[in-house]
């Protein structure tokens, strides 16, 4: 035999290379990101004609107020007599609206030919000069005026030395925004798992696969080639976030793009969160898919759904950080991924306590991915029959 | 290096699917697993590959000084006989992926591959989805999976299944190049006349136990000895038949034709005064018999003896 002597991690790697380009499709990539700069194009093209800052328009109207000299100068009034025959020849005539008032009950109505982006722009603009109209009518100091418009805060101080002030949100948006991108790579892992290992189960590819290498390192690379693919998806939909952030704000909005709400130096504990997080669910869901034979026939389908509970977990625990079940969580391994960033975005907690969390989650990975690996082989030897949930339980601890 | 299973005992509930099993594998051979739907030979092979253990016995294989309980994967070739592989992906890709799983060289496969592709006039679809395949094209392409890491034992389950005459003999052949490439295959079959040409011993299981076993020239010469095909001047007289003094059987293949099947108890010089009586025998010749009736002879006495014996522990 010729043959270079292969060790488990290389057909590990091998076996992640190959699941990870199962479910890559570089063509599909490209034309989904083609497809959204389209309707970015398309956006831009729209908002640019809508809100054209060179643009004149000239109104019809039938009074002459003082309030028109406090608009922006891109909006010019011309005063006419009969405002009817002008709102009934608007689309022929060199008006692009007419601005009615009522004098009984003193309204502006404004009417145009077709609905356009600047129209917001001028109805927004006349009611912040009534506004001011009416303020200075009432002879109302600038120090009154402010008080008018100012929202009323309530304000809500907790004595807990432990929690963090919420004036800095940062830490709380960073954590949900890993948990959202997690709970997207997710439901892609979750299908991914349940087609790829179901699907050779059902080609019969696995006789094959079993007499090259062991269950164990089967599974071992498919957890790497999905985890692979979920930080391929958490990346991918973190970068089309940003681009549509940097795209609205710098080019339509042309202001320029402020990311102070990320909180960066609380970042690296929740990717290592999300990883494990990712790992353990990727494997909790091997182990499951491991025992279906038939996916048009099983009941067990739905069990791989359960992964995603604890994120929704997560969202809960926000009203007592601090509570026994939040704490309870933020250990427990299938739910210490979720919980303990939130816990950690809200609660100031001694370093040892995220990193009691990350060991017991590693743990928990380490054996659930062996678990996986008995029920697989416990299921391959019995010849076309579905394990049963006892069997699938007996394997695990045989 | 050899393959030595002992006493080896394998049970599902109340079924024993090998019972008491010892035979050797010797380097280099063609070793041929026979028997009927369910006699053993999955979970026979199943053991021999490692996916389940035996219940009672012993597998050892000793190469290069080690010492193994199942043929370890390295050295394996194996085509399951609940076979597939990704139909989506080209054939290229599926080889190269088994391929690499074994630690084969880039070099090593590309020249392997071709070799074994052309020799099963697959070349030129190299890169077409494995899906667009006939089926039986695509169990050629399981087969070069199997070896393409040019293991030293091989384990194929019925390689001949699903494939016309042309591809059988074209399996022949390969299996033929394996073994002057100094591989050592297992091999289980239905296709006798396909064993015949290439074993070099054969295992009859029957119920988990061994019914014959052995080279496969002894076990013509143990069977073909005695069976004779006897044709008379006349016809026979059927009174006169049933009145001779004979323990063997007696077929009546036509009016002046019978074969008879001698036992150890009545030997040919006892049988042949009493044929005597039936007329002028023209002809007298010892009946080859093919592997298959061999087969069929071999489990039929198989089965009465354990009917035998059930009854007798009744």
């Amino acid at each position: 035999m010729k043959n270079k002597n292969v060790s488990a991690p290389q057909q590990v790697w091998t076996v992640a290379k190959w699941e990870f380009m199962h479910f890559f499709k570089l063509k599909q990539e490209v034309i989904s990101k083609l497809i959204m700069l389209l309707i970015a194009a398309i956006i831009y093209f729209f908002a640019a004609d809508g809100t054209d800052l060179n643009k004149q328009y000239t109104l019809a109207t039938n009074t002459e107020q003082q309030l028109f000299n406090q608009l922006n100068p891109r909006f010019t009034f011309k005063s006419v007599e009969d405002i009817n025959s002008v709102v009934k020849s608007l689309g022929h005539n060199e008006f692009d609206g007419a601005l009615k008032y009522e004098d009984v009950a003193n309204t502006f109505t404004l009417i145009t030919y077709e609905k356009e982006a600047w129209q917001t722009s001028l109805t927004s603009n006349i009611n912040a000069a009534l506004q001011q109209q009416r303020f200075n009518a009432l002879n109302l100091t600038k120090q009154q005026q402010d008080s008018l418009t100012k929202n009323i805060n309530i304000e809500h101080q907790v004595l807990d030395e432990l929690l963090k002030n919420q004036a800095d949100k940062g830490q709380t948006y960073t954590a949900f925004g890993v948990l959202i991108l997690l709970f997207v790579a997710m439901f892609g892992v979750f299908g991914q798992l349940f087609v790829s290992i179901t699907g050779e189960k059902q080609n019969r590819v696995t006789e094959q696969l079993m007499a090259t290498m062991t269950p164990q390192t089967w599974i071992d690379g498919k957890l790497a080639g999905q985890i692979l693919l979920a930080v391929k998806t958490m990346l991918g939909t973190l970068i089309s976030i940003v681009l549509s952030m940097l795209f609205f704000t710098v080019i339509i909005k042309q202001q320029p793009l402020s990311l102070s709400f990320v909180n960066w130096s609380m970042l690296p504990w929740f990717i290592v969160f999300a990883v494990l997080g990712l790992a353990i669910c990727a494997a909790f869901m091997a182990a499951i898919a491991a025992g279906i034979d038939d996916p048009n026939h099983s009941s067990k389908s739905a069990l791989m759904m359960l992964p995603i509970a604890p994120i929704a977990i997560a969202f809960f625990i926000m009203d007592a950080p601090n509570g026994l079940i939040s704490i309870v969580l933020s250990y427990l391994p299938i739910t210490a991924f979720a919980v303990m960033p939130v816990r950690m975005s809200l609660v100031d907690l001694p370093f040892w306590q995220p990193l009691l969390s990350i060991l017991l989650s590693v743990g928990c990975f380490y054996y659930l991915r062996i678990f996986a690996a008995r029920i697989f082989k416990m299921g391959m030897n019995m010849y076309g029959k579905e394990p049963s949930l006892k069997a699938m339980w007996l394997a695990i601890f045989k | 290096m050899s393959l030595t299973i002992s006493h080896l005992e394998k049970h599902y509930a109340s079924v024993n699917a090998v019972d008491r099993l010892s035979f050797e594998v010797q380097r280099g051979e063609i070793f041929a697993l026979l028997g009927p739907n369910g006699a053993g030979k999955s979970s026979l092979v199943k053991m021999l590959v490692g996916f389940t253990y035996p219940d009672a016995g012993e597998i050892e294989l000793i190469d290069e000084n080690q010492h193994y309980s199942s043929i370890p994967s390295q050295l394996l070739g194996y085509l399951p006989e609940d076979r597939g592989l990704y139909p989506e992906k080209t054939l290229k890709q599926n080889l190269q992926f088994f391929a690499l799983l074994h630690g084969v060289s880039n070099q090593d496969f590309e020249q392997r591959c071709q070799h074994w592709l052309k020799k099963f006039s697959l070349y030129d679809r190299l890169n077409d989805p494995l899906k667009s395949l006939s089926k039986g094209n695509q169990q050629k392409v399981q087969l070069i999976t199997a070896i393409l890491h040019e293991p030293k034992w091989v384990i194929l389950d019925e390689p001949f299944s699903g494939l016309d005459p042309i591809n059988q003999e074209l399996v022949v052949e390969f299996l033929a190049e394996l073994k002057q490439q100094g591989m050592t295959v297992i091999l289980s079959a239905h296709q006798m006349a396909m064993v015949e040409k290439l074993a070099d011993r054969v295992l009859l299981l029957n119920k988990g136990q061994s019914v014959l076993y052995g080279k496969l020239s002894e076990i013509f010469a143990q069977y073909n000895n005695y069976m004779i095909d006897v044709s008379f001047s006349q016809s026979i007289d059927k009174v006169q038949l049933e009145e001779l003094n004979v323990t063997c059987s007696i077929k009546q293949l036509s009016s002046t034709r019978l074969t008879i099947t001698l036992t150890e108890q009545q030997s040919l010089n006892e049988v042949l005064p009493q044929l005597l009586k039936l007329g002028d025998i023209t002809e007298f010749k010892n009946q080859s018999q093919s592997l298959h009736a061999i087969y069929l002879q071999a489990v039929a006495e198989h089965n009465s003896h354990a009917l035998l014996d059930q009854n007798y522990e009744k």
